[in-house]
């Protein structure tokens, strides 16, 4: 299990904005618990003075022109979302008047 | 030309419609009759079949008018479900982005349609790309065209078999740790995952943003050389992608073999769980090569056994990050409930599948502060270790060849309760992935006649950061030797009408 116990996993789904379904948890760790402890592997690789890798330009990363452009239209992004009136997007209420 | 039309390659359709052989429409129609064969297969999420006739009229009036004509006008294409398409339902293959319409275009659905390319619909696809066999769907799992038990591969299995089975022929695919040659090995097509940054990633639902890359899904090498012209070079919305000029990737398909130095890495060939067949395969496509006048080179890999727990500890921290942004909120399914905290978590545990969810909370272990050093800040570095690997290799040969997958499609749902087995048969491509290599993989052959069924096999090559020309030239010296890339399976062998008049 590579010290992965039901509170951890509950703590991750907290974190990850999950739920876990009661009935999941037991093969979702021993799951969890054999892929973490085949990435310990990397724990044996000696890696002091090695810098993370990034990608191989062949030259500076291009920027594009600071131009003005024209905003999506705001009928199909509204068409979107999951609510929507008077042109804006209802988000869940998140202050108690 | 019939439904013999579903048997050219796109530049050969191409030039027949420029010549007034045949026309868009034609082939469009001969192409959707290829898809209500092979419905079975599932390898559709959404036809576009009135828009693309639509499209092939347009085409069809320029031609009549002398009007210009895109690079590979009147070909059908279709794209993998995570391609962003105005107007034309975008899912990534998951339930939290149903029913979500793009207000926009994509910048790979802009480029091919500026080529005059006609789209028929989008492919399905594992969930959000996480996947090696295209069972982590909605509805049904994408099944492969050579034998219906077996897994088309992914997580670009939709495309695969929709390219394999003759309904079209390109399809736009996503690697992320093998995504594009994978299931090309597993459906007998060739795939191509250009280097990182040659392809913009605009336009495209991220997974992992620094592995992903776009890339065609052909019948023939030179058609993924043609496709890739088209995709490549500057793009204002991504600025990891170059700008640098596009090479003649068709013209590099004509170089040949001579004098090619491919490099071998024998120890990888003597992994447990590598299929005798695949191992046959391969090296009877070295002896092609060798024979078309390449030379081998015995290379060294020395952290290549690590390329999966550095993948697998990468792809889930970038894709905890990137899916955070999947909240039923703004776009996509939203699960109501008494807060907007209990709205979010409710709409992700509703809107992700089981590999989707095991991949975040994956991703947010690798990445919490308990154990961020020990698991992301190490795989970081393990990455460099393996990119400097085969920068060293380089040194010696022009391209390394190794078998694409260790073994040939397996079954449907043979894997799903062990997800670590199911990332393992990621050995042999996440390589490309961690160092940003082109790589392709193409036909090389079949399991032997006396195994049933009789599945395909893929040969990978891989090359130096920004030298797809070196890993195209050596793919089609293999396919001017061979003849496997012109073996269709019985979908679209035997349900195929003979060849008819040329119709204008």
């Amino acid at each position: 299990m590579t010290g992965l116990d039901v509170d951890d996993l509950e703590a991750l789904a907290r974190l990850a904005r999950l739920t876990v379904a009661e009935e999941d948890r037991a093969t979702l760790l021993r799951q969890l618990g054999e892929i973490v402890g085949y990435l310990d592997a990397l724990a044996a690789v000696e890696v002091d003075g090695v810098a993370p890798w990034e990608p191989s330009a062949p030259g500076a990363a291009p920027l594009r022109e600071d131009l003005a452009a024209e905003a999506l239209p705001v009928e199909p992004v509204l068409a979107g979302a999951p609510a929507a009136a008077d042109g804006l997007v209802l988000v869940p209420r998140f202050v108690e008047s | 030309m019939g439904d013999a039309l579903t048997e050219l390659d796109a530049r050969e359709l191409s030039d027949a419609v420029r010549r007034g052989e045949t026309s868009a429409t034609a082939i469009v129609q001969a192409h959707h009759r290829a898809m209500d064969r092979g419905a079975d297969l599932h390898a559709w999420l959404c036809r576009t079949d009135d828009a693309a006739l639509a499209h092939a009229a347009r085409i069809d009036d320029a031609r009549d008018r002398g009007g210009p004509l895109g690079r590979l006008a009147g070909v059908p294409i279709g794209l993998k479900d995570l391609f962003v398409t105005r107007g034309i339902p975008t899912t990534a293959g998951s339930r939290i982005l149903s029913g979500w319409i793009p207000p926009y275009q994509g910048e790979h659905a802009r480029r091919v349609d500026d080529a005059d390319m006609v789209l028929l619909g989008k492919l399905s696809l594992d969930e959000f790309a996480m996947g090696s066999s295209n069972e982590n769907v909605v509805g049904e799992p994408v099944r492969n065209p050579w034998a219906r038990d077996r897994v088309a591969g992914g997580s670009s299995g939709g495309a695969a078999a929709a390219v394999a089975a003759g309904m079209i022929p390109v399809a736009l695919g996503s690697d992320t740790g093998g995504s594009i040659r994978q299931p090309a090995a597993c459906c007998g097509v060739v795939g191509l995952k250009p280097t990182y940054g040659r392809v913009t990633r605009s336009g495209m639902i991220a997974f992992a943003s620094s592995l992903d890359q776009a890339g065609p899904i052909t019948r023939s090498v030179r058609d993924a050389a043609a496709v890739l012209e088209i995709l490549a070079g500057r793009s204002d919305g991504d600025s990891t992608c170059v700008d640098a000029p596009v090479p003649d990737f068709v013209a590099a398909c004509e170089r040949g073999a001579k004098g090619l130095r491919i490099g071998v890495h024998r120890r990888s060939l003597d992994a447990d769980g590598l299929d005798d067949d695949v191992r046959a395969r391969f090296l009877e496509a070295l002896a092609l090569l060798c024979d078309r006048g390449a030379t081998l080179v015995d290379i060294e890999l020395p952290h290549a056994a690590l390329g999966i727990a550095t993948y697998y500890v990468l792809c889930a921290a970038e894709a905890a990050s990137n899916l955070a942004r999947y909240d039923g909120v703004r776009y996509g399914a939203r699960v109501a409930a008494a807060s907007v905290e209990a709205s979010i978590e409710a709409s992700r545990s509703a809107g992700f599948g089981p590999e989707v969810r095991r991949r975040i909370l994956l991703g947010t272990f690798v990445l919490r502060a308990e154990s961020y050093e020990a698991y992301y800040g190490r795989a970081a570095r393990v990455r460099r270790l393996v990119a400097d690997d085969h920068a060293q290799a380089f040194a010696h040969c022009d391209v390394i060849a190794t078998p694409t997958a260790p073994q040939p499609a397996f079954r449907l749902g043979e894997r799903n309760a062990d997800p670590l087995a199911m990332y393992l048969g990621d050995i042999f491509t996440v390589g490309a992935n961690l160092a940003g290599l082109p790589a392709i993989s193409i036909p090389c052959g079949f399991t032997r006649p006396d195994r049933t069924p009789r599945l395909p096999i893929g040969l990978q090559l891989v090359g130096p950061a920004w030298r797809e020309d070196a890993v195209l030239a050596a793919a089609a010296a293999h396919e001017d030797g061979s003849a496997w890339h012109r073996e269709r399976p019985p979908i679209a062998a035997d349900e195929t009408s003979p060849a008819s008049e040329p119709s204008t």
